[in-house]
């Protein structure tokens, strides 16, 4: 094989290749945010009640989106604003005393949001994502493992991209420390969501 | 400690060994003093006392301030520095009104500052800030009127049971913690009732009803706008010191109330 044969196939394997990434599942190109879809997402919790027992629970409200960005993954980013006053337990005396100034204060503080700060790739399917939540009033930093789930086309040809993360906060650093024998001091949190492609969106790199 | 004695050791026992304690202090420095002189001083310190060390041992306490509740017991602190201040100095009566009515005015105004913020807007805010502000005012003058009147344990009693009841109210309104204050705040002027037994002449007059107005007034606000106690029950709590004034008004033209 001469020289020029050997030239001529790197540049078609080259070609291949860029033609591939314009071809690639959407996750495979650069920048690309994607519209939380609330129908198909869930915020759920879970804390211990007297030690005895767990609570379960979700948030109904929210919203959010987030970025990918391949090539600089760095650039990727995350964002997410949550109703306090959505808490659901399945139990209607219980969410009035969990959104009154005894815990949540959701008059208050009406919002629950977290900001990413830094995204690191950590394999094909997961990222670390460090960023800012604001609960109660207070912000902290937390960092959160984000799992990708899935990604493929609907029905109607929007291109969806599923994530989940699971992180547990502890309540009294967000000011909730009131019935800490009847309330698990450790809130396990638990964010499934499926994001929407936003095409004209497509090319900014971050959700900001 | 199982949880209800824990709660009622920080709610009842801690806040009437606090008051009490302050009150036995004053009465043994100085016990030539009639108790009727002695009150306005001791009264007020006592029942500040009663509130900051519940509030704090309910962890509801913060600095800077983070919620609403927060600013109660500093608010209860201010009362108490503003009516010592005027056992110190003597002022006129319109300078008293005029002080009284600016730390009235404060109470709705940091209390409910994100409400302003974020929800109501400045002329909504200015609104609320100065009709609750002015219902807090009438509400102290009442409260004084009516001890400058009374003697004995028949005020601290229905005080205790006003603060009782708004502690069930403000529990109904999904909120314990609002509740537990409340039943300080009861705890507290109990303390006056029981001492009332032993000394006829106790009176609450000169100050003690400055403080006491502020913090019940502050726990209203707050479960009203922050948890979910009903506009008719709020203005029921409010109605009844009105009843107990009424009750004891002789003639409407020598009733008018004035701080003393």
């Amino acid at each position: 094989m001469n020289s020029d044969t050997r030239n001529l196939i790197y540049i078609v394997a080259l070609s291949l290749v860029v033609g591939l990434a314009f071809v690639l599942p959407a996750s495979a190109r650069a920048g690309e945010v994607y519209q939380v879809d609330s129908a198909h997402s869930s915020i759920l919790f879970k804390s211990s009640h007297m030690g005895l027992g767990n609570t379960y629970g979700r948030f109904n409200d929210f919203s959010g989106k987030f970025a990918i960005d391949q090539k600089n993954p760095q650039n990727s980013s995350v964002e997410f604003t949550v109703k306090a006053a959505s808490i659901d337990t399945g139990d209607a005396q219980r969410d009035k005393h969990l959104k009154s100034p005894d815990f949540l204060n959701a008059k208050q503080f009406p919002v629950i949001t977290f900001k990413s700060q830094q995204a690191k790739k950590l394999d094909e399917k997961s990222a670390e994502v460090k960023g800012t939540l604001t609960l109660h009033g207070i912000s902290k930093t937390v960092t959160v493992k984000i799992q990708k789930i899935g990604e493929g086309k609907d029905p109607w040809g929007k291109q969806r991209l599923g994530i989940e993360t699971t992180f547990t906060v502890k309540r009294s650093e967000f000011g909730m420390n009131f019935m800490p024998m009847a309330v698990g001091e450790q809130v396990k949190l638990i964010i499934s969501v499926e994001g929407i492609l936003q095409k004209d969106e497509g090319r900014h790199a971050r959700a900001d | 400690m199982p949880a209800l004695i824990d709660t009622l050791a920080r709610t009842v026992l801690l806040p009437v060994m606090a008051s009490g304690a302050l009150l036995f202090i004053a009465w043994r420095l100085s016990r030539k003093q009639p108790v009727t002189t002695r009150g306005p001083w001791a009264a007020p310190l006592a029942l500040v006392a009663g509130l900051v060390l519940g509030q704090g041992a309910l962890g509801a306490m913060a600095w800077p301030p983070m919620e609403a509740i927060h600013w109660l017991p500093l608010l209860a602190l201010l009362a108490t520095a503003l009516v010592l201040l005027e056992r110190g100095i003597s002022s006129p009566s319109w300078a008293k009104h005029g002080l009284r009515l600016v730390l009235f005015m404060a109470l709705p105004f940091s209390l409910l500052s994100p409400l302003i913020e974020h929800s109501w807007g400045p002329v909504e805010g200015f609104l609320w800030v100065v009709a609750l502000g002015l219902a807090g005012f009438g509400l102290a003058l009442v409260f004084e009127q009516v001890a400058r009147r009374s003697q004995g344990f028949a005020l601290p009693l229905q005080l205790v049971l006003l603060a009782t009841g708004s502690s069930i109210a403000l529990v109904l309104s999904g909120s314990l913690l609002l509740g537990q204050l409340a039943g300080i705040l009861a705890a507290s002027i109990g303390v006056f009732m029981v001492l009332a037994f032993f000394f006829p002449s106790l009176s609450l007059a000169g100050g003690t009803m400055t403080v006491f107005s502020i913090q019940l007034a502050g726990l209203w606000m707050v479960g009203y706008f922050y948890a979910e106690l009903t506009a008719t029950i709020a203005l029921i709590l409010f109605l009844a010191p009105l009843a107990v004034w009424l009750s004891r008004a002789t003639s409407p033209v020598r009733f008018v109330p004035r701080f003393g």
